[in-house]
């Protein structure tokens, strides 16, 4: 035991080159996402703006759009956040510069990549994961060298105690890891070409774990420690309670985790998960609020400040919209609410309150504070803030509340009956129409947004041309065990516990991810043997127990890591598990025929055409179980429909109808139609034109290749069919020629792009009924 | 083995189960956190970032 210390002074160069590259590339990238969101949210009133080149549409820039925002502008700033704010906290220069060029320069290599690919249609089709495996795997490279750096950084911290914003970004660190590896778990076709190893009602489940959880722990828990450190700094007093800080942090990781169902509500997910999606967010309400009160009262005695200070105002309404956002969010979980705007704009208006509101303005005030602080000047125009924050704040409001109108008129049309019991809004065309002024209006609050961005760009700009990059130096007083150990190495370093504990429990979460019941059970084995590591190391350090144990806790941050790993995975455990052991099975008709068929070689084609061209972002593939859906789309869906939809397509958004059963609705001529000019069959279409289709061919030997991966996952394709996958491809677009050439549509040829989707589109809805007693969907 | 037993179990006692884990370490982090005793500690904490300008800190 140490029994004597030593007080020692220890300079400190703190690497703020690093923060202002994250800086800048979240303003740079944050003005393209924005701009990419204006031109999608115009294509929505005009149509033509997605011109005939394939990579401008609608469906293939909104994956750009949202890629940009969270990874782009948010994850930038938060980078920039958590190093600035960590080497203070710490008081301690970030642990290795080639690890901090690493991450900078490897994040911005991920975003160039997601820009050149997203348009060209090359996505895994999984809202928010649609980067493909090549781009993955960077993904975890970089995300290893940020994970190892920060670790490192807190291993040699001069300060024995962790802060609060340090456990946010700890939660973060390890939590994205965990979701991103599972989600994204994939055998590769080709280069181009992966398919995710997870189907149907278990892809969504896994899906939307790991959809809901970026929102918690990239877009949240980082912002929540940038708050706890900026808006002390910025109002110059402590946090309003740090004891709420604690219990916040705590219940927030807990809970957070267990929300993913969530987005799945009235689906064929089983009931279980959806009820305990449902609670678990109504749960979020309290952590959620609590912390933003405790940012809020952080400026008890100095609201007066708020009036001048544009940091504190972008602050003081960042914090306000988190208020918000998690409010709305609980509400719309619960399950009646959800009946009503789920698949409306009410859910884009949700999404926005908190991209722009929190995580926009959160950026905007830590760049106003920062940039002036990086660059050794004063703000070069606090009137030009002001009027960023003004113009930014009108622009949020248009667009939040012209959602809210239009999504819930959205689900009030949807639902609305005629007394003789029919659907008053049967024709698409009427609902789309009544829109346009709520698109118009959400447009133009989407331009005051950027226009304020644009600003800041320019102010800060500004601001740091006036100056130049400091470098900041201080001197740390430590006092410290005489008989301290060195500073680690990098070799001592990679094997030192922290990271071995880390690789363990990465190991155990994919272990879980993979559809093997045997490695299910050893990654639960070996997260057991870590948690009993975690409780053993805690009550050594306790002596026994006898001390304080979250003041010990707070000093060790790699049992604190475990625990937090814990506190987040438990939820995702109890949720994945059941559907990763259940055996999957095809209910049978009447007749004892399997309901559900893999789909033919030329289906399958079109199938990836329509997960290509990010048809998914804008028709569901989910009818719920309401009589005002039968009445539209027919009968609910049944969870085998997606068994061997790898991945699935229930979607979130309907801008366009349900497509579940469209096979049933439309013969091969109208599609043909449809896709070369939609306004030729639905007059108020806001869909692109798909030209492109028409000329593109198909290669049905990739269709082989496809079903020979496809069939390593479970699907049902024997040898024998995969052999003859070539010949039946062409048989079956010759075939459907056949019938576009007996409706007059004379230039149709099988080896089209558009023949494919066709043949794709009419199996929609065509599966065969179970024999009464195994129908029922829901599942145990 | 895990298949069947999961197919013979009521998945209800899972959230139960975890609902109880949950309020018994809520608990905990709650009175903990409510002691008195540990106001100073908790003063120093907050305002970890506002002594810059005057860096010490305790490593022992």
């Amino acid at each position: 035991m140490h029994d004597t210390t030593v007080t020692e002074t220890r300079r400190v160069v703190y690497d703020d080159a690093t923060v202002r590259g994250f800086l800048w590339a979240s303003v740079g990238w944050g003005a393209v996402g924005l701009l990419v969101g204006l031109l999608i949210a115009l294509q929505l009133s005009f149509p033509a703006l997605n011109t005939e080149l394939p990579f401008l549409t609608f469906g293939r820039l909104r994956p750009l759009h949202t890629n940009a925002v969270i990874f782009a502008l948010v994850g930038n700033m938060m980078f920039a956040g958590v190093y600035y704010s960590t080497q203070r906290l710490l008081k301690t220069r970030l642990a290795s510069d080639l690890l901090s060029k690493v991450h900078l320069w490897g994040w911005q290599l991920i975003i160039v990549g997601a820009a050149l690919t997203l348009p060209f249609g090359l996505t895994q089709g999984k809202e928010y994961a649609e980067l493909e495996w090549f781009l993955d795997l960077l993904v975890v490279l970089v995300w290893v060298a940020f994970a190892v750096n920060f670790f490192w950084t807190i291993g040699i911290r001069n300060e024995k105690n962790i802060y609060v914003s340090i456990w946010f970004y700890i939660s973060t660190v390890l939590t994205v890891a965990v979701l991103y590896i599972v989600n994204n778990l994939a055998v590769p076709v080709a280069l181009t070409k992966s398919y995710g190893i997870f189907s149907g009602a278990q892809d969504a489940m896994t899906q939307w774990w790991y959809g809901h959880n970026a929102v918690a722990f990239f877009l949240t828990t980082p912002i929540l420690g940038i708050m706890y450190y900026f808006l002390p700094k910025a109002a110059d007093r402590p946090v309003f309670s740090y004891r709420l800080s604690v219990v916040h942090f705590w219940a927030l990781v807990f809970i957070y985790i267990w929300a993913g169902p969530h987005h799945l509500l009235n689906t064929a997910l089983p009931d279980w998960a959806q009820s305990l999606g449902m609670l678990f967010s109504l749960m979020l309400w309290a952590p959620s609020w609590g912390g933003m009160l405790n940012g809020l009262l952080t400026l008890r005695g100095a609201f007066d400040k708020v009036r001048k200070d544009p940091v504190l105002k972008f602050f003081v309404a960042g914090v306000t919209f988190y208020g918000m956002a998690t409010f709305e969010g609980p509400l719309l979980s619960i399950k009646a609410v959800n009946a009503l705007g789920h698949y409306t704009d009410w859910i884009i208006g949700h999404v926005h309150s908190g991209a722009l509101g929190w995580n926009g303005f959160m950026a905007a005030g830590m760049f106003y504070w920062l940039v002036p602080k990086l660059f050794g000047t004063r703000l070069h125009s606090t009137k030009l803030a002001d009027f960023h924050f003004w113009i930014g704040m009108t622009g949020i409001l248009l667009y939040t509340a012209s959602m809210w109108v239009s999504g819930i008129t959205q689900g009030l049309h949807w639902r609305a009956e005629l007394a003789d019991g029919s659907l008053q809004y049967a024709d698409w065309n009427e609902i789309i129409d009544r829109q346009q002024i709520m698109y118009m209006t959400r447009s133009f609050g989407g331009f005051l947004f950027l226009a304020g961005w644009l600003l800041m760009a320019y102010n800060l700009v500004t601001t740091a041309m006036a100056g130049r990059a400091v470098t900041v130096e201080t001197e740390v007083a430590v006092t410290r065990p005489a008989r301290a150990p060195g500073e680690p190495g990098l070799a001592r370093l990679l094997f030192s516990k922290p990271v071995i504990v880390a690789a363990l429990g990465m190991a155990a979460a994919t272990f879980f991810g993979l559809p093997n019941v045997a490695l299910a059970v050893l990654g639960l084995v070996l997260l057991l043997a870590i948690v009993a590591y975690a409780g053993g190391m805690l009550f050594r350090s306790t002596h026994m127990g006898k001390h304080h144990w979250h003041e010990r806790l707070e000093a060790r941050p790699l049992a604190f890591s475990i625990l937090t790993l814990v506190a987040v995975l438990v939820g995702g455990i109890y949720e994945l598990l059941p559907g990763l052991v259940t055996e999957k099975v095809v209910p049978l008709t009447s007749a004892g025929e399997e309901c559900v068929a893999p789909y033919t070689p030329l289906e399958l084609t079109g199938r990836d055409i329509y997960v290509r061209e990010g048809c998914y972002v804008c028709h569901s593939q989910m009818i719920r179980p309401f009589r005002s859906e039968y009445l539209r789309y027919g009968a609910p869906s049944r969870i085998e429909e997606s068994i061997y939809d790898h991945p699935f397509q229930w979607g979130s958004k309907r801008t366009g109808p349900d497509l579940a059963r469209v096979g049933l609705k439309y013969e091969e001529a109208w599609h043909w139609d449809h896709m070369r000019d939609p306004r030729s069959t639905s007059p108020n279409s806001i869909m692109p034109a798909y030209q492109g289709l028409f000329t593109a061919t198909t290669e049905p030997e990739f269709a082989a290749d496809k079903m020979r991966v496809l069939a390593m996952l479970g699907v049902p394709y024997g040898d024998d069919r995969i052999a003859g996958a070539v010949a039946e491809h062409q048989q079956q677009a010759a075939e459907v020629v056949a019938k576009l050439h007996g409706k007059g549509k004379t230039e149709a040829t099988a080896d089209r792009e558009i023949v494919a989707l066709i043949a794709y589109l009419l199996r929609l809805g065509n599966n065969l009924e179970p024999a009464p007693q195994a129908a029922g969907g829901g599942g145990k | 083995m895990l298949r069947d037993y999961l197919a013979d179990t009521s998945l209800f006692v899972l959230p139960v189960l975890a609902m109880g884990i949950f309020m018994a370490i809520f608990a905990a982090v709650l009175v903990r956190v409510c002691q008195r005793a540990r106001t100073p500690e908790y003063r120093r904490m907050a305002a970890l970032p506002l002594d810059e300008d005057n860096p010490r800190s305790e490593l022992s």
